[in-house]
C-alpha cells in the first residue's frame, strides 16, 4: 500500500494546476471562452504567470484515517522539467525526476524504477497544468462545459471536461470551478501508476495571492478509500536552480 | 492474522491501553457501528453489510455488554473472528499517558507507534514451529540464552508461566516468539526446554540482542531479526521476519556486499508474519533478474498489479524461498510470486494463508483498527487467503537435526542450488 500511496501522493499534490493562460479554439464570445478567461483572470489577474520560468511548491499532507504525515516538495522548470520528493513519515523517501524525454523513481535505499510510458505521459501533463504561460489549448485537445451546474462543497460551480492531448493517452480530467470566483474547486481524474490506473479526485481551497498568482493552499483528496488533506506551506515562484536539478542519479547510493 | 492479535494482546499487559473504566451500552454500540461501518466501507465483498450481518447480530449481545473498552476489543475481536478473514483486528483507545507519549513521538515521524529506545533487551532466541513443537531455532552468540546453555533444537515447553502443550485453538507460536523477548517481573526469563532426553528448567537475565524495531506506518512498532550470511559452501542465506523497509535496505545492502558472489540464495520466510507490500516488490527486484508480477491486487474495487524492478546489481543466480504454517501475509504474495513466475523453488511446509491487503486506522472513537482493504490473488485467479502456498518440496525442521547444526530444508535448498550452479 505504501508504494501506491506514493505514488499517488505525487499525482495528489500535483493537482493544482490549470492556471494558465485561455486560448482555446472556440467561438469568440462563446459561454466557455468566457469562462476559460474568467478562470485565467482569477488565477492570474495581473498577468504575471507568462514571466514564471521555474516553481517550487513545499506542502505536508496527512492522511486521515492513518494519522501518516507526509512532506512533498515539487519543483517545475517549465516547460518541461519536474522533480518530486516524497517523505512519508520516517518510513520512505522517494523521488520522481522526469526530464522531458526521461523518467525516473528512486526510493531512498531500496532502488531505482524507470517510470513506465503512461506514468511519464501524466508527468508530462502534471508539468504543462501546472505551467502558468501554457494555453489550455495546449493541454488540452477539447473541453466541454456542461449544461448544468454542480454542486461542489455546497457550491454552485461549472463543470468542465477536459480530455488531454490525444498523445499522452491519458483519461478525460473533470473540473469543478467555483462559479462565483471561478477558481478550481474540485478535480476528479485518473492517476496512472505502476501498479495501474487509480481514480483520484481532489478538492482544492483557500486560495492565496502569492507573488501575483492566486494558489489553493489547502486540498483534500480521496482515493482507493483513503482521505490525504495537504497543505502547501510554501510557494516559490522563479526559484533558482541548479544544472544538476533535474539529473537523475546512475544509482541510489 | 492471529500473530498480530497475539502482539497487540501482549502489547496490551504493559498499560499502554485504556482497558479500565465502566463504559455505556450507547458508547458499545456506537463503537460497534463505527468498526462494522469502516470494515465494510473497504471490504472487498461489495455486498459485506448484508452477508456479515448475522455475525453483527450474534455478537451484539455480548458486545453491549462489555464493562470496560478493554473487554469491549475483546468482544469486537471475537466478532471478527467469526467473519473468517485474516487481517481484522480492533484495540482499544491508548491511555492518556500513552497518547502522550505517542505526541511527543509523532514529532519525527507522523506515525502513532511508540517506540522503545534501543538497545533492545531479549533472551537472544529464535524459534520455530514443528510438528515436533515450538523449538529453539537459533540462539545468538553471546546473547543471555546461549550464556545459558540453551540450544537449536531444544523443545520449549514453558515459558513465563505458560504451558506450552498442543491445544485446540491456541497458536502458540506467536505467544512464544513474544515472551522470548519480555522477563517476569523480576527481570528473569523462565524456561523449561527438553532436549528430547530431559526437561531442564533454566532461568536468566535478560541481555542486549540484536534484534531492531520495525515500524508500520500508522500501525505498531514490532520487533524484528535479520540475520544473513554466505555459508561454506557459497551459497548465501537471509532470514527475516517482517517485510519493512529497514529489512529490505538490510537485503540490498548484502546483495550487492557479502552476498554478491554466492552461487545460490536463500531466503528464509519461516515465521515471517509479512508487512508493507512495497517491501515485496523491493525484495524480488533486488534477489531476482528476471521481472515477477506478483498476482492482482483489488482495492476499493480498482484492479492494481505489484510488479518487481530487477535492479542492475540485484542477485543474478538461482533462489531458493522457504516457508511454513506462520509465514503470512507480504511473506506468502512474495513466496507465490516467485513460485508462479518460475523465478525460485519452493521449500518447507504450507504457508499460513493470510494474505489480504489491509490498513490500520485509528476512529473518532479512540478505538485503533486493523481492516481489510481489498483482495489478493495469484496470477492463476487463486487465492492465498485461506489456502497458503504449497511448497514445491514439502521438508521440514527436525528437533534433532537442528541440535547437530542441520536445518532440513536449509540443506536441502542449498543442495538443489548447488546442483543447479554446477549444471
Amino acid at each position: 500500500m505504501m508504494r501506491l500511496l506514493n505514488l499517488l501522493l505525487l499525482s495528489a499534490v500535483c493537482a493544482w494546476g490549470f492556471g494558465c493562460s485561455s486560448s482555446i479554439e472556440t467561438e469568440p464570445q462563446s459561454e466557455l471562452n468566457v469562462l476559460l478567461k474568467k478562470i485565467e483572470q482569477a488565477v492570474d489577474p495581473d498577468g504575471v504567470g507568462r514571466n514564471i520560468r521555474t516553481m517550487r511548491f513545499s506542502a505536508t499532507s496527512e492522511l486521515v484515517e492513518q494519522k501518516i504525515k507526509i512532506q512533498t516538495v515539487i519543483t517545475y522548470r517549465f516547460p518541461n522539467e519536474i522533480k518530486e520528493q516524497v517523505r512519508i513519515g520516517e518510513f520512505m523517501e522517494v523521488t520522481n525526476i522526469y526530464d522531458g524525454k526521461n523518467g525516473t523513481e528512486i526510493t531512498k535505499g531500496m532502488g531505482v524504477r524507470a517510470l513506465s510510458e503512461a506514468e511519464m505521459n501524466s508527468k508530462k501533463f502534471e508539468v504543462m497544468s501546472s505551467n502558468p504561460q501554457l494555453p489550455f489549448d495546449d493541454i488540452f485537445d477539447e473541453i466541454i462545459l456542461a449544461p448544468e451546474k454542480a454542486m461542489i462543497n455546497g457550491k454552485p460551480c461549472y463543470h468542465l471536461t477536459g480530455k488531454p492531448l490525444k498523445s499522452l493517452g491519458l483519461s478525460p480530467v473533470q473540473m469543478y470551478f467555483d462559479a462565483e470566483t471561478y477558481r478550481m474547486a474540485r478535480q476528479d481524474f485518473i492517476a496512472p501508476t505502476a501498479m495501474g490506473n487509480v481514480p483520484m479526485s481532489t478538492d482544492t481551497y483557500d486560495y492565496r495571492k502569492i507573488d501575483g498568482l492566486y494558489v489553493s493552499l489547502k486540498a483534500t483528496s480521496k482515493f482507493l478509500g483513503t482521505t490525504m488533506n495537504t497543505v502547501i506551506e510554501k510557494v516559490e515562484l522563479n526559484p533558482s536552480l541548479g544544472p544538476d536539478e533535474f539529473q537523475v542519479p546512475d544509482e541510489d547510493d | 492474522m492471529k500473530m498480530i492479535k497475539t502482539i497487540f494482546c501482549l502489547l496490551a499487559l504493559f498499560g499502554s491501553v485504556l482497558l479500565a473504566g465502566e463504559i455505556s451500552r450507547e458508547h458499545a454500540q456506537a463503537v460497534l457501528d463505527e468498526i462494522y461501518g469502516e470494515i465494510g466501507k473497504r471490504h472487498f465483498d461489495v455486498d459485506f453489510a448484508e452477508k456479515y450481518r448475522k455475525h453483527y447480530l450474534k455478537h451484539q449481545p455480548a458486545i453491549l455488554n462489555a464493562p470496560n473498552d478493554g473487554e469491549l476489543a475483546t468482544a469486537l475481536n471475537r466478532m471478527l473472528e467469526d467473519f473468517g478473514d485474516s487481517h481484522l483486528m480492533v484495540q482499544p483507545p491508548l491511555s492518556a499517558a500513552a497518547q502522550e507519549a505517542t505526541r511527543q513521538l509523532e514529532v519525527k515521524d507522523g506515525s502513532s507507534a511508540i517506540r522503545p529506545n534501543p538497545p533492545l533487551t531479549g533472551s537472544g532466541i529464535d524459534v520455530l514451529e514443528t510438528g515436533e513443537g515450538i523449538l529453539i531455532w537459533r540462539v545468538e552468540a553471546d546473547s543471555a540464552a546461549a550464556k545459558a546453555g540453551l540450544k537449536s533444537g531444544m523443545a520449549i515447553q514453558h515459558i513465563l508461566g505458560y504451558e506450552i502443550t498442543p491445544t485446540e485453538g491456541t497458536e502458540w507460536f506467536p505467544i512464544v516468539r513474544q515472551l522470548a523477548d519480555m522477563t517476569a517481573p523480576d527481570g528473569l526469563v523462565y524456561m523449561n526446554v527438553s532436549d528430547g532426553a530431559e526437561v531442564t528448567p533454566v532461568q536468566f537475565e535478560a541481555g542486549p540482542v540484536k534484534k531492531q524495531m520495525v515500524h508500520f506506518p500508522g500501525g505498531p512498532s514490532l520487533r524484528g531479526g535479520y540475520y544473513s550470511e554466505l555459508r561454506d559452501d557459497g551459497i548465501g542465506y537471509i532470514c527475516f521476519d517482517w517485510f519493512t523497509q529497514e529489512m529490505i535496505q538490510l537485503v540490498r545492502r548484502d546483495i550487492r556486499g557479502k552476498l554478491k558472489d554466492a552461487e545460490g540464495l536463500i531466503i528464509d520466510l519461516r515465521g515471517n508474519g509479512g508487512g508493507l507490500f512495497h517491501s515485496i516488490d523491493w525484495l524480488a527486484s533486488w534477489t531476482v533478474p528476471q521481472k515477477v508480477t506478483f498476482g492482482s491486487l483489488k482495492i476499493t474495487q480498482i484492479p492494481l498489479k505489484l510488479s518487481s524492478t530487477p535492479q542492475p546489481r540485484g542477485f543474478k543466480k538461482k533462489l531458493a524461498v522457504i516457508i511454513d504454517k506462520n509465514t503470512f501475509s507480504s511473506a506468502e504474495i512474495f513466496a507465490a510470486g516467485i513460485q508462479d513466475a518460475g523465478a525460485g523453488k519452493i521449500y518447507g511446509t504450507t504457508s499460513g494463508g493470510q494474505c489480504l491487503p489491509s490498513i490500520f486506522l485509528t476512529l473518532p472513537s479512540g478505538f485503533r483498527l486493523q481492516t481489510i482493504m481489498g483482495e489478493e490473488t495469484r496470477s492463476s485467479g487463486e487465492r492465498i487467503e485461506k489456502n497458503g502456498v504449497t511448497p514445491d518440496v514439502k521438508i521440514e525442521a527436525t528437533a534433532a537435526g537442528l541440535a547437530v547444526g542441520i536445518d532440513g530444508p536449509v540443506e536441502k535448498a542449498a543442495a538443489d542450488l548447488l546442483a543447479a550452479a554446477e549444471k
